[in-house]
């Protein structure tokens, strides 16, 4: 079965979906270990406006959704969610162990982080140079820096795993 | 060549403009010249080959080359593009080299006219430091700051920096003399900070600018940002076209401007339009202009003057019903202004939104993907101007700018809730843009009252901002089109009622592996 991780609170889900007359239905919803009764929402495609319709409740809500490589932008009265289509088993591209990684190709300006060297949430740890602004990369977390990739003047990729931090408890 | 009746008999005339710019302004300018009968050239690079700006145009000049250097930055490359399609005007938009005194001269020197101001106004503004002593000379009110004796020894450097600091006060600001835009400009709150803030804001000045020159100037602390739109025209007249506030900003670069502000009175409108019209004559300015100001309380200090069409230019057009691009272009043929001062007067209320794409949630990184879809608002009041469509695609190399969304409404509420409206219904997938963390700041209540400050971001969103979406609903709905094969511009239970392999509705679907 597929799983669906949704990039806005990095939750992951387990959906099952049945085709009935009147549209798709959930048959199984679980986030994180627990199961959500969604069971009497309905939603109806147009691939042609590439809008889905969303029933629940006592009313019909509108979204607009588009799948780009493995991910699904949706558009949702006026908010946008990202969710990744993973295959159970498949290995994510996220990097579980804390690994940060490049938000956009660019060249790396700066390095201020060491091997070893304890780092605090917030932190700046390199600065990477993309569309002529210097871009802080802050440590998400407290822990240990464990492994630097790439050095001062390297061109990264979008998604390039920069530096692996070892979380503290 | 046969001209338009309005240029027929102007003093500079002229029927082909070159657009040497790209993106929203570059159509913005097409629009405008293709209005009052001027032939339009676009130019291009590779990447730009499909682009709006080249399609808008009534024809176009590749620019070969692998980088901004050789094209759109390179003057010979422009000019040389005004040969090969008999261009006798040029545009330069804002950016690009629209700033670039040596440019005007040369396109000047070539026998084209200039659409901008005279280059000796632009070398002048240009320079951070020496407009600071003219208008010091001119007696336009200045942020207090000081300039560096020298730069060729770090430690002499770093030494005189400290002892500046202290004169002028902390917290500083370090500035680069070529800047613009933020870029080479970094807060300094002590004066450990010092070196490091300096050594990072020379680099990125040199890089931006090609000019490393920094100076300081005190940090105003929760100043408000308000400019003002100048005029001028070859007989001297000048005239101001408002304010605009323009407070709203991250990383120094602005997210939302407005005009009128509620923070001016008719009188301090009045004190600043001079003050902007003072600063415009003491460099002979000529065509539209900007004059920034800090306000504090009931204090402003001249911050500098852009000597170009500014981004934010629509918000004054819609509240005083004049179309700068067109003119400039009329004060470019000689023509002198066709309104006076009197005639100007705001009508309603106007705000601007800079669609970016940018990742909000994530210290606002700029982002780069497809326009999967792209589906603009509409409606009474709203204006997109726009360079992008769907299909295309938020690249590294440009400014992450994407459109700007403009609304009109007859006072500040109705334009808020307006702006707030278009914003919900502005939809861009297939890359992150800042629309949900726009419509975040202008629904804030803060916003609504008027407390607009340069800080309103970064105090309103000290730990960083969060978009507040359905996560079910969005997931329910991607597993429900993931099992039907939305993406594959087909449904699955379509495959088994409608062999035809000429169904429309398969065939408008798009992919984007």
């Amino acid at each position: 079965m597929k799983e669906f991780i949704n990039q806005t609170d990095d939750s992951n889900w387990a959906v099952g979906v049945i085709d009935t007359a009147s549209g798709y239905s959930a048959i199984k919803i679980e986030t994180d270990g627990e199961s959500l009764d969604l069971q009497d929402w309905r939603i109806s495609l147009d691939t042609s406006s590439e809008e889905a319709v969303l029933e629940r409740g006592d009313g019909e809500e509108r979204l607009v959704l588009v799948k780009v490589k493995d991910t699904w932008w949706i558009h949702h009265n006026g908010h946008i969610s990202r969710v990744d289509v993973v295959e159970r088993g498949a290995v994510s591209t996220f990097d579980s162990m804390g690994g940060l990684t490049s938000p956009m190709p660019g060249k790396i300006l700066s390095v201020m982080a060491s091997v070893g060297e304890p780092v605090d949430k917030g932190q700046t740890l390199l600065i990477l140079e993309a569309m002529k602004m210097e871009n802080r990369i802050c440590s998400p977390v407290d822990g240990i820096v464990s492994a630097i990739h790439y050095e001062v003047g390297d061109q990264v990729n979008q998604g390039a795993i920069l530096i692996a931090i070892e979380e503290s408890d | 060549m046969d001209f338009p009746s309005w240029i027929a008999d102007a003093p500079f005339k002229f029927g082909k403009v070159l657009i040497a710019n790209r993106g929203e302004i570059a159509c913005r300018i097409i629009r405008g010249c293709q209005e009052m009968g001027l032939a339009t050239v676009a130019v291009f690079n590779d990447a730009d080959a499909n682009a709006m700006h080249v399609e808008l145009a009534d024809e176009s000049v590749h620019l070969e080359g692998d980088d901004l250097a050789s094209t759109y930055l390179s003057a010979n490359s422009i000019i040389n593009a005004c040969r090969i399609s008999r261009a006798d005007a040029l545009h330069p938009g804002y950016g690009f080299l629209s700033e670039r005194a040596d440019f005007a001269e040369l396109v000047g020197a070539s026998g084209i006219i200039w659409i901008g101001p005279p280059s000796k106004a632009i070398d002048s503004m240009g320079d951070k430091v020496k407009a600071r002593r003219l208008m010091l000379d001119a007696g336009v009110p200045l942020v207090p700051g000081a300039e560096l004796t020298s730069q060729d020894s770090l430690s002499d450097t770093v030494d005189e920096l400290r002892s500046l600091s202290s004169e002028v006060g902390f917290p500083i600001l370090l500035k680069a003399s070529a800047g613009g835009g933020g870029k080479g400009m970094r807060s300094v709150e002590t004066s450990g900070e010092l070196e490091a803030a300096y050594l990072s804001a020379k680099r990125e000045a040199l890089s931006a600018f090609g000019d490393d020159t920094i100076y300081l100037e005190r940090r105003i602390v929760s100043p408000r940002h308000i400019e003002i739109q100048i005029l001028c025209d070859t007989h001297g007249g000048a005239i101001h076209l408002l304010e605009r506030e323009c407070s709203i900003q991250r990383r120094h670069q602005k997210v939302i401007e407005e005009a009128p502000s509620v923070a001016i009175s008719v009188e301090m409108r009045e004190q600043m339009g001079e003050a902007a019209i003072n600063a415009a004559k003491a460099v002979h300015y000529v065509g539209a202009g900007t004059v920034e100001f800090l306000l504090s309380g009931d204090e402003f200090f001249f911050l500098e003057m852009n000597t170009r069409l500014q981004v934010e230019h629509p918000v004054t057009e819609l509240v005083t019903g004049v179309d700068l691009v067109q003119e400039q272009l009329r004060i470019a043929a000689g023509h002198p202004l066709a309104i006076s001062q009197d005639e100007v007067s705001p009508r309603g209320w106007a705000i601007e939104a800079r669609i970016y794409s940018e990742d909000a949630a994530n210290g606002f990184l700029p982002a780069t993907g497809p326009l999967a879809i792209f589906r603009a608002p509409e409606g009474p009041g709203i204006r997109l101007d726009t360079g992008v469509r769907q299909g295309d695609e938020a690249r590294i190399d440009f400014d992450p700018m994407l459109a700007k969304l403009i609304v009109h409404a007859p006072d500040r509420q109705r334009a808020i809730e307006r702006m707030s409206r278009a914003l919900e219904d502005f939809i861009i997938l297939g890359v992150t843009t800042n629309i949900e963390f726009l419509r975040s700041v202008i629904t804030h209540q803060k916003f609504a009252s008027g407390d607009t400050t340069t800080d309103f971001i970064e105090s309103i969103w000290s730990d960083g901002w969060k978009s507040l979406g359905d996560p079910a609903a969005a997931v329910i709905a991607a597993a429900s089109a993931e099992k039907a094969g939305l993406h594959l511009g087909v449904l699955s239970g379509e495959l088994e009622d409608s062999p035809d392999p000429y169904n429309p509705f398969s065939t408008l679907g798009r992919r984007y592996p």
